[in-house]
């Protein structure tokens, strides 16, 4: 499978949904193969197949953190990061009661009734003084987002994290978006947990985990003893090595890729505050590199998703079904929008795919049909 | 079938309500350059004019109940320097032998005969043939490039003009002939031997150049035409082939009336979508008629009781939301398939449309009925009414 004879489902360039799931890399998908056909031993056999699958298991493993800059670190590997969220904020729930990010992906946001929640501002982020004033003797773990899946906004996990430990409670980082679209290197961060999940950044789907620095997790998939017991299930070793080998593509990517779709994202809200005078930008300049999200206020982000998509463009709404009528996306409300402007998100987030023209397309295309939905509210 | 000319071959046949067999057989048995004369009942004329489109025959005309048809149009093609001009107000017209003329085209020798016989009498002028050309026709005759269809459908699409619907209620016309189909310069495919709603502009001009027929009857039962413009986008030039009615909607299916009584946020909805030319319009929820549908809407109650009536048609959008997204085109206009749909515009129903909005309510035959009962009734009642006061008061 050559990289450049790859055709993807639909048009590349118009496929602006890279926080959904990210174009994979082929050189990975072909790793998958490959440790697939010749390390198919079950890494729990004491048999030839299954050492040399262990073998590659634990090599990969090493290496994954060793690319994070995290090589002291422990991996537990699980399906996604749906399952490794879960993991963290189960067992937390156990010892009492987790404070929760108000911008938490609905993976987290389970626990939302045994939790606290502490507020982000207007701009997206925690303040530090507001989560050090938040954190309680019963709070059991502060649960943040490294990258908004929503917004792009970046928290300085550095930052929140030292407010963490002199609290003495343990920090769990949501880092699917961050980890292989921005520059990181774990050992600086102080966290006690960091979750991720490989299609994000062109690995395969169905693998994910937790980086675990010292604190441990309480298992909630038995059976099995593996993952030292943390996690119960054979382990996706071909999995493992193909998201090795997309992260170090995506990483290595990173030098040009970050100015590149910094700067295409710039281009698209230009374009859309010159021609959508009302529309309100979520995202900021300093975010996800290539995220940028729109509210327009007064319709509704899921019509526009279906309108782009129409005409070619795949872009993703923040809103959901919830008790019986439309709900807003809670990032964009955390940061203090009204649900009438917060109906009214879009999600546009840009990959190693994204043209310049394919941006101005877009743009073209988000205006008409903005102007669309108003003529026709 | 009566036999009107007898011999080895018939030169001319009549024949009473044929059958798709009769007619196959009846072209079998004319001679190279007969014709039939085809009695039926006007139920009939549909059915039997695409029968005698698929038996061979061309140029076919109605004229009441009867239907001429003709046979020539085998035989290969030689060129003589002869060329057609179509004479009616359409912007190309489709022959039964798939010539597309639009304005002059360079015909055979095959072709310019036939248009110079009766059936386009009147509507074709056809060139006389080169001598030196028409000379060579018996011992060396000079072959002719027959295969231009493509070609002349794709500068036909490039020709159709956008037109905005007017606010004058469309008129009905049935085209009888010759051609299979006119194609006029807003792109409206008007299909011989069809009942069919457009502009009282392009009706009137249809009537005076091209012999169609205006009808009265109510605008529901009439067809809509087609669109070559949006075809042409979906289909190119394969969407002239065929029969031209597969994508016709059904008689009778439209009830005008439920535009009447729906919200003015819903009237004004339409009406941006007619004026800005929009093919759809997307609403989101559930209809509150349906039992725990998500996020009810009364906007979705209402489209869906326009689809009911025959003037909306819904398509599901397919988001992964709960709450439903959905499409929705004017009736007969969304081209569903493997993908995204595709949308082929009816103009004439626009038009209907349009102007049933903006003329508000009108006496329907029901409501006609309906108050004339009432009258009656009542009448009926004061004269009961009288007789008995008058019995009790005797």
């Amino acid at each position: 499978m050559e990289a450049r004879n790859v055709r993807y489902c639909m048009t590349d360039e118009g496929y602006f949904d890279t926080a959904a799931t990210a174009l994979p890399w082929p050189e990975a998908l072909r790793r998958f193969e490959e440790v697939s056909l010749r390390q198919f031993g079950n890494p729990s056999s004491s048999h030839e197949a299954g050492l040399q699958a262990r073998e590659t298991l634990e090599t990969a493993r090493k290496a994954f953190l060793a690319r994070v800059g995290f090589a002291d670190g422990t991996l537990v590997l699980t399906s996604g990061a749906t399952e490794a969220n879960n993991l963290v904020l189960k067992g937390a729930l156990q010892k009492g009661r987790p404070l929760l990010a108000a911008d938490v992906h609905p993976s987290v946001w389970f626990a939302r009734e045994g939790s606290d929640v502490v507020e982000t501002g207007p701009d997206g982020r925690i303040a530090p003084e507001k989560l050090a004033s938040s954190i309680s003797k019963k709070t059991s773990l502060v649960s943040i987002v490294h990258a908004n899946n929503e917004t792009g906004v970046v928290q300085d996990v550095k930052a929140l994290g030292e407010v963490c430990a002199r609290k003495g409670v343990p920090l769990h980082v949501d880092g699917v978006q961050a980890l292989g679209r921005l520059p990181v290197t774990l050992s600086e961060l102080p966290f006690a947990f960091y979750t991720f999940s490989a299609h994000k950044f062109g690995g395969p789907r169905g693998v994910g985990g937790v980086i675990v620095r010292s604190a441990t997790l309480a298992p909630q998939i038995l059976g099995g003893g593996q993952e030292k017991g943390a996690r119960g299930g054979t382990e996706n070793v071909a999995g493992l090595a193909a998201a090795l080998t997309a992260l170090d593509l995506a990483t290595r990517s990173l030098e040009g890729e970050g100015p590149r779709l910094r700067k295409l994202a710039g281009l698209l809200t230009d374009e859309i505050r010159t021609a959508i005078p009302d529309a309100l930008v979520n995202s900021s300049a300093n975010g996800l590199p290539g995220l940028v999200s729109f509210s327009f206020p007064k319709l509704l982000g899921e019509e526009i998703v279906v309108e782009l998509n129409l005409r070619g463009f795949a872009v993703s709404a923040g809103s959901a079904c919830g008790s019986g009528k439309m709900e807003p996306s809670r990032p964009v409300m955390a940061m203090g929008r009204t649900r009438e402007q917060a109906l009214g998100t879009v999600r546009i987030s840009m990959g190693r795919h994204t043209t310049e023209d394919a941006v101005r397309r877009l743009a073209a295309a988000l205006r008409q049909v903005v102007e669309k939905q108003k003529a026709l509210a | 079938m009566d036999i009107q000319n007898v011999g080895f071959l018939a030169k001319t046949l009549t024949l009473a309500s044929p059958t798709p067999a009769d007619l196959m057989n009846a072209y079998q048995r004319l001679s190279a350059r007969g014709s039939v004369a085809i009695t039926c009942a006007p139920a009939e004329v549909g059915p039997t004019l695409l029968a005698a489109e698929n038996a061979g025959f061309f140029g076919m005309r109605v004229q009441g109940t009867t239907i001429a048809a003709y046979k020539g149009k085998e035989g290969p093609c030689y060129d003589t320097g002869r060329t057609a001009r179509y004479l009616g107000s359409a912007a190309a017209v489709l022959d039964d032998d798939n010539h597309l003329l639009s304005g002059s085209l360079r015909v055979c020798e095959k072709t310019a005969r036939l248009y110079s016989s009766n059936a386009y009498q009147g509507i074709l002028e056809v060139s006389d043939p080169d001598p030196a050309l028409l000379a060579r026709l018996e011992k060396d005759p000079a072959p002719f490039d027959c295969d231009t269809f493509e070609a002349d459908a794709r500068s036909l699409a490039e020709s159709i003009e956008d037109r905005e619907p007017g606010l004058e209620p469309p008129r009905i016309v049935f085209y009888p002939g010759p051609f299979k189909a006119l194609i006029l310069s807003d792109g409206t495919m008007v299909r011989r031997g069809k009942r069919l709603l457009v502009s009282p502009e392009q009706a009137s001009e249809l009537v005076k150049r091209d012999g169609a027929v205006l009808d009265s009857d109510l605008p529901q039962t009439a067809q809509i035409p087609e669109n070559f413009g949006t075809l042409y986008k979906t289909e190119g030039a394969a969407c002239l082939l065929g029969d031209l009615a597969l994508h016709s909607r059904t008689e009778g299916k439209t009830d005008f009336d439920a535009l009447d009584g729906i919200p003015a946020a819903m009237k004004r909805r339409l009406r941006a979508v007619l004026s800005r030319n929009e093919d759809y319009f997307i609403l989101t929820g559930s209809d509150p008629a349906q039992k725990d549908g998500c996020c009810p809407s009364n906007d979705v109650g209402v489209a869906n009781g326009l689809v009911q009536a025959g003037i909306l048609e819904s398509h599901g959008a397919g988001t992964n939301s709960d709450c439903p997204v959905t499409l929705y085109a004017f009736a007969s206009e969304i081209r569903a398939g493997i993908g995204k749909p595709k949308f082929v515009r009816s103009e004439a129903f626009r038009a209907a449309v349009l102007h049933r909005l903006e003329s508000g309510p009108r006496w329907s035959r029901k409501a006609a009925l309906r108050l004339s009962l009432a009258v009656l009734l009542a009448a009926a009642l004061v004269i009961l009414g009288w007789a008995l006061f008058r019995q009790i008061g005797g």
